[in-house]
Order: C-alpha cells, then sequence, then structure tokens
C-alpha cells in the first residue's frame, strides 16, 4: 500500500501543513520582531557588499606642484608654496604698500596656483553672493593655524584651516570670485601663530563641488557639497620680509 | 445594476477621463513658456529707455585691462567691461540693484566680488549716474549684455532693461592696446550738463 504524503496526511489529520504552520508563525509575530528579521537579513546580504566596513572615500589623489588638478567647476595648478612675515606689494592712494602682512605673534603661509572657472556662470558657493568661495576650495593641514585672528582646535596637533584672504598676483588685490573663462595667478594665504616652529612643510586639502539645481526654480543652481578630491604634501619655502618701499 | 446606473458611471467614467485629458494639454502647452520671465527691454549706448520702474539712458561703453576705482587698480587677465549710464526711477525711491552680463554664448557674469556694478538709491526726478563693472574673459566680452533691473534676487515677471554692449573684436583690440586704467568714478547725482551731453 503507498504511503500518502506528510502534508496530506496532516491535512487529514487536522494538523497544519508546513506552508500553514509558516504563515501561523507569521500572523503571530508583532510588527517590530518582522521589522528586526528584515534588518537581519538585509544586514547578511550586505555582507556580501562589505556589511558595516568603513566605506572607503573615493580615490583621493595627489597634488605635484606644476600639475593641474579638475577639482569641479575649477582647474588648479599649484605653482608653489611658501612663508614669511608678508605678501606682496600692491598700488595704493599714497603710494606702494604691503598687500597681507601678518598681525603681531603671527607669520604667514600661502600657496601659489593657477586657477580658471570652467563652468558658465561666476562661481560663488552656495548659501549667500557674498560668501567667500574660497572657504571650501582649499583648506591647509598643519601645525597653529588660525582664522579670523583666532585659533582654531587642533586634532593630534594639526589644524584644518580655510584660507585667510586671497590675492591675485599681478596686482595683489583681493580676489573673491572666480568668473568663468579666466585663469588668474592667485596666492591663497593662512595666518600661523609664530609661537610654533618655522614650517617646512604642509599638507594641502583641494575640494571639488557638485552642482545642486534649486528644487523649485530648475534654471537656478548653485555647486554645493565640497567633497576631498587632491591632497599632498607640499615644500614651504621660508621668503625674507619684504623691503620698505621707498618714498 | 440597470442600465441607467450603467450610463451615469459611463459618463462619470468620460468625464473624468476627458478632464485629465484637457489638464494634460494645458500643462504640456504651459511648459515651454515661462509664465515669470520678465519683460525685456532693449536699448543701446547712446539711447534711453523708459520701462515701469524708471529710466535708463546708456551713455557708453569703456574697457580695458586694468581698472581703478577709489584709486585702486584691478588688473585682469581677462577685460574689464564699464559700462556708463544713469538712472531715474518712476514713482518710487529705487536703485539699480541687479546687473548681470550675459555672453553670446549664454555665459552669465554676476554682480559679485570684484564686478561690483553699483547704483545709488535716489528719488524720481533727481537721476543718478551709475557704473556696471565686470570682470569677463575676453572671448566672452564680444556680443555681450547687461541686464539691468531694481529687483535684486529675481527680476522675473518684471521689466528688464537688455543693454547691447556692441562689443566686437575690434573693440577688444583697442582696449587691450590702451596703457592706462579705465577710471571709474564715484556714483553721484547726475548734473543737467551730462544728461544733454
Amino acid at each position: 500500500m503507498e504511503t500518502p504524503p506528510a502534508d496530506s496526511r496532516r491535512a487529514r489529520q487536522g494538523q497544519p501543513s508546513g506552508k500553514q504552520s509558516w504563515l501561523r508563525l507569521l500572523a503571530r509575530l508583532r510588527l517590530r520582531d518582522v521589522g528586526y528579521a528584515v534588518a537581519g537579513v538585509t544586514l547578511l546580504i550586505s555582507g556580501a557588499f562589505g556589511g558595516l566596513d568603513p566605506v572607503q572615500a573615493k580615490g583621493i589623489q595627489p597634488v605635484v606642484v606644476g600639475q593641474s588638478v579638475v577639482a569641479t567647476p575649477v582647474t588648479l595648478t599649484v605653482t608653489g608654496a611658501g612663508w614669511g612675515p608678508d605678501y606682496g606689494t600692491r598700488a595704493g592712494s599714497f603710494g606702494p604698500m604691503t598687500a597681507e602682512r601678518a598681525g603681531d605673534g603671527e607669520r604667514l603661509v600661502w600657496v601659489e596656483a593657477d586657477v580658471r572657472n570652467t563652468s558658465d556662470t561666476t562661481f560663488r558657493l552656495g548659501r549667500t553672493q557674498f560668501t567667500n568661495i574660497f572657504d571650501e576650495l582649499i583648506h591647509l593641514r598643519m601645525p597653529g593655524l588660525r582664522e579670523n585672528g583666532a585659533a582654531v582646535a587642533a586634532v593630534d596637533g594639526v589644524v584644518d584651516a580655510t584660507p585667510s584672504a586671497v590675492v591675485e598676483r599681478d596686482t595683489y588685490s583681493r580676489v573673491s570670485t572666480l568668473p568663468p573663462g579666466i585663469t588668474y595667478r592667485v596666492a591663497f594665504i593662512w595666518l600661523q601663530d609664530s609661537a610654533t616652529p618655522p614650517p617646512t612643510t604642509t599638507t594641502v586639502v583641494i575640494n571639488r563641488f557638485t552642482e545642486r539645481k534649486n528644487f523649485f526654480m530648475p534654471e537656478m543652481s548653485e555647486w554645493a557639497t565640497p567633497e576631498t578630491a587632491y591632497s599632498g604634501t607640499l615644500t614651504l619655502t621660508p621668503a625674507p620680509p619684504t623691503p620698505a618701499p621707498s618714498s | 445594476m440597470n442600465s441607467r446606473q450603467v450610463a451615469q458611471r459611463a459618463g462619470a467614467g468620460t468625464l473624468l477621463v476627458v478632464a485629465l485629458a484637457v489638464g494634460q494639454s494645458v500643462d504640456s502647452a504651459s511648459r515651454h513658456r515661462d509664465a515669470g520671465r520678465p519683460y525685456e527691454h532693449s536699448v543701446a549706448p547712446g539711447q534711453e529707455v523708459t520701462v515701469r520702474w524708471g529710466t535708463i539712458k546708456v551713455f557708453g561703453v569703456r574697457g580695458g585691462t586694468s581698472v581703478t576705482r577709489i584709486g585702486t587698480e584691478n588688473k585682469t587677465p581677462g577685460v574689464w567691461v564699464v559700462t556708463d549710464y544713469s538712472f531715474d526711477p518712476r514713482g518710487a525711491r529705487e536703485g539699480i540693484r541687479f546687473a548681470e552680463l550675459v555672453a553670446d554664448d549664454g555665459t552669465i557674469y554676476t554682480s559679485t566680488g570684484r564686478s561690483d556694478g553699483t547704483c545709488p538709491l535716489t528719488n524720481p526726478g533727481v537721476p543718478v549716474m551709475c557704473h556696471a563693472v565686470f570682470e569677463v574673459a575676453r572671448e566672452a566680452a564680444a556680443g555681450s549684455r547687461l541686464r539691468l533691473a531694481v529687483d535684486s534676487d529675481d527680476p522675473k515677471g518684471d521689466d528688464l532693461v537688455v543693454v547691447d554692449l556692441q562689443i566686437t573684436d575690434d573693440t577688444l583690440d583697442t582696449w587691450s592696446r590702451q596703457n592706462t586704467p579705465v577710471v571709474v568714478d564715484i556714483d553721484g547725482p547726475l548734473h543737467e550738463q551730462e544728461l544733454l551731453s
């Protein structure tokens, strides 16, 4: 005599089949338990793609003096770096004057570069049209840097700071925006506490940006969301004080 | 369900479909038309134009690789474009707070940073001299237009003065040969002689 399948036997005996018992088990579960189960399964599946491992940042390329980098929407070529008590001489209303001078207890650290805005609008970083775009374009990481005349908290002795000023190197006047299509020779200038040992190198970080369109007015957009694209160590050349202009 | 109910439901369904179709056609017809676009009024150097918020008279366009404002000189690797114009508001105290230069290819140069054209607030009947100063790439200057309005943020839905700057490659060659910086005076009241000149 042929033996009936187990499910048929259970059905005849009023017992639930395997499929029915699963459904009953699911029906008894609270929503929270179902959530835990789904999260656990998702985590297990995500293990195949790295699970909870730290996500590696997108490739950060090195900064090399003389080599152009593309930090959207800007192309930038670092041409040199140095430090000293002042930087540049420009024409003033009453004759030549020092363009940038360190305050008491400070020294200047600068990175010279050629920059060009490759987008089709004047580049200014989000928020308001008065925001200095260079706030996020380029950073230095080294001990003792100051921002807006004040010390900045250091992490492991290193301060990550934005430039205090940007000057173009033809007239040593300050620039704050990048109109499209013009290559500027500029110097990004930071302030460093002169109590720190004279620097020999610095770490430069260059960010790229993403164009964000206004949700309600798609024809309006802004460059936002800076992310590190390039980083490298630069040798700093000490510069003597600029001689006082002869009157 | 009797035949009357069937007819009612069919009618309601038909009306719903017709309403959706009308909505779709209205949406597609208006999609290519920017209802909030500004009303453009063109003007050229030497001419004046009167719009809802006042009268603009364009005296001329100057340029070079160097500009001096209040004794401070700024050089540019591109070219400075300086537009001299007067503004006389209409009906209320106003100033020109929106200025941008649009290149022939659509590239937009905004009034910010060193490109800081200004025009002071003034009362109706008291025209003021204004200067729009833009630092642009040389290749963007030829064929460019200056756009002026009183609303600093968004000139949409209002009158917009568009100045054809009439800059050509020959103009740029002339500007690049001159050695003296373009001097931009401080904005201020416009004298009668300047208006008549």
